[in-house]
């Protein structure tokens, strides 16, 4: 019996049969990589412009939530309490009398009571030993 | 991460300790930016001392403009609001505001905000001597007839700030003064930063010498000087050779005037004023700064004991002074 392709015909269909199925096969994972690549960024761009969405509300939450806290903060002010050392060492009746009425008043004051000057070591008269040399006077300058 | 090393920028002089001359009745150390200066009996020294210095501190807690933790800053941060404050503090912005009311607001306390502006923001030490940013200065509001103190609050003006510069060295005088007296029971000489106050108990005392100058630096050069035999009560100088900078271009010193929110401008280098107390005392030399020209008729016509030396020298007494007798002819 005669065979119907002679073996030359029978490599050459073969060939042809091997080229095309798998250009078919490349072709088919090229598309569907492609579709899904298109799916991917479509997905893609919905989930940024979801995030943004998200993102406002959160911020503008946020500032309305400031906005709160201010007025309450406003509202209600809180005392901070520093510690500090007790004072103790000028006397209320002191404070008073350095401070009264007219302790700004203008006017008066010192009046040379006596030709003779004294220091006040001067005051010192228990020892027989000379008194010390009086210290120096005290400055009155601009500071 | 290497943390950054923290640097913390001083704005406050703390106050060093006294030195004491026992023999002489004599102590002197530094306190709220300046110097001290004190005179007492051999017997009462160390005490009167030890009680001055801690007064000062107290002082400087409660008024100082120069740390966070002071009271008179609490008030400022919370401007426009009471806020509860020691006794201290009531006392000395009492005193502030009846010097303000006495002087038509010449001794303006709320003149903090123009002295910051213009760089004196920290203790006077550390402010630069030429600094050559332009300084924004506000326009002082005048509104220390706004401030409201109570027995335990004091509130400050909003778009003001508490500065007790001009006053507060003075009341610190007259504080320590009654403190060694009503303590030590003895009499006492105090000088904060020329601000003196003399006080003994029942009258018991002798005239006291005080060296009057234009500032410690010129008094220590050599400069002129005056001296002077205090009774009881005060005696203020107040002089524009102290406490001097450059801002911008401008000179400054310590002396504002509330009038144009610009340092105090006249004939006058330093005037010296008798007073009741140290605090009425500067009140006077303080005003007469400011007024200029004007601080004669002012003095005489409140009958204060002043001299007041201009630019070139020039001495000019009023008719209380020369009445005092307290000056030393030499």
């Amino acid at each position: 019996m005669r065979a119907l392709l002679s073996t030359g015909q029978r490599d050459r269909s073969r060939l042809v049969l091997t080229v095309l199925s798998g250009t078919l096969a490349a072709a088919t994972v090229a598309g569907t990589g492609v579709a899904t690549a298109a799916a991917a960024q479509e997905t893609a761009r919905t989930n940024a412009v979801k995030a943004r969405q998200k993102a406002a509300a959160e911020a503008a939450a946020a500032r309305a939530h400031h906005a709160a806290l201010v007025k309450w903060a406003k509202d209600n002010p809180v005392v901070v309490t520093k510690t500090r050392p007790t004072k103790t060492v000028i006397g209320k009746p002191t404070l008073v009398k350095a401070s009264s009425s007219g302790s700004s008043r203008v006017g008066g004051g010192s009046t040379s009571s006596s030709s003779s000057s004294s220091s006040s070591s001067s005051t010192r008269t228990t020892t027989s030993r000379p008194a010390p040399p009086p210290p120096p006077p005290p400055p009155s300058t601009g500071s | 991460m290497t943390a950054l090393p923290t640097v913390s920028i001083p704005t406050h002089e703390p106050s060093t300790a006294p030195t004491v001359d026992v023999e002489r009745g004599a102590s002197s150390w530094r306190a709220l930016g300046t110097y001290v200066e004190l005179r007492t009996t051999p017997e009462a020294v160390e005490a009167a001392t030890y009680l001055a210095a801690r007064v000062l501190d107290e002082v400087d807690l409660a008024c100082s403009r120069f740390r966070d933790d002071s009271e008179l800053m609490l008030a400022n941060g919370a401007a426009g609001r009471a806020v509860e404050v020691s006794p201290l503090l009531v006392g000395a912005v009492r005193v502030a505001l009846e010097a303000a009311e006495e002087t038509d607001g010449l001794v303006d306390p709320l003149l903090g905000d123009v002295l910051c502006a213009a760089g004196y923001d920290r203790t006077f030490s550390l402010v630069p001597s030429d600094d050559p940013t332009a300084a924004a200065l506000p326009v002082p509001a005048g509104s220390w007839p706004q401030m409201v103190v109570t027995d335990t609050t004091v509130t400050v003006p909003l778009g003001a700030a508490l500065d007790l510069g001009a006053t507060g060295k003075a009341f610190a005088a007259d504080l320590v003064a009654l403190c060694v007296v009503d303590t030590c029971d003895a009499p006492v000489l105090v000088s904060v930063g020329g601000d003196v106050r003399v006080a003994a108990p029942r009258d018991e005392l002798q005239d006291q010498p005080v060296l009057v100058g234009h500032s410690l630096t010129d008094l220590e050069a050599g400069g002129a000087s005056t001296l002077v035999r205090l009774g009881a009560g005060g005696l203020a100088t107040s002089s524009v050779s102290a406490r001097r900078w450059r801002r911008g271009g401008r000179q400054w010193h310590h002396v504002v005037d509330p009038r144009t929110g610009l340092p105090a401008r006249g004939p006058w280098r330093t005037v010296t004023a008798l007073g009741r107390t140290a605090a009425a005392a500067n009140a006077a030399t303080t005003a007469s700064i400011v007024l200029g020209a004007a601080a004669y008729d002012w003095l005489v016509d409140h009958d204060v004991a002043a001299r007041l030396v201009d630019h070139d020298g020039h001495v000019t007494r009023t008719p209380a002074w020369t009445a005092s007798g307290i000056e030393e002819t030499p």
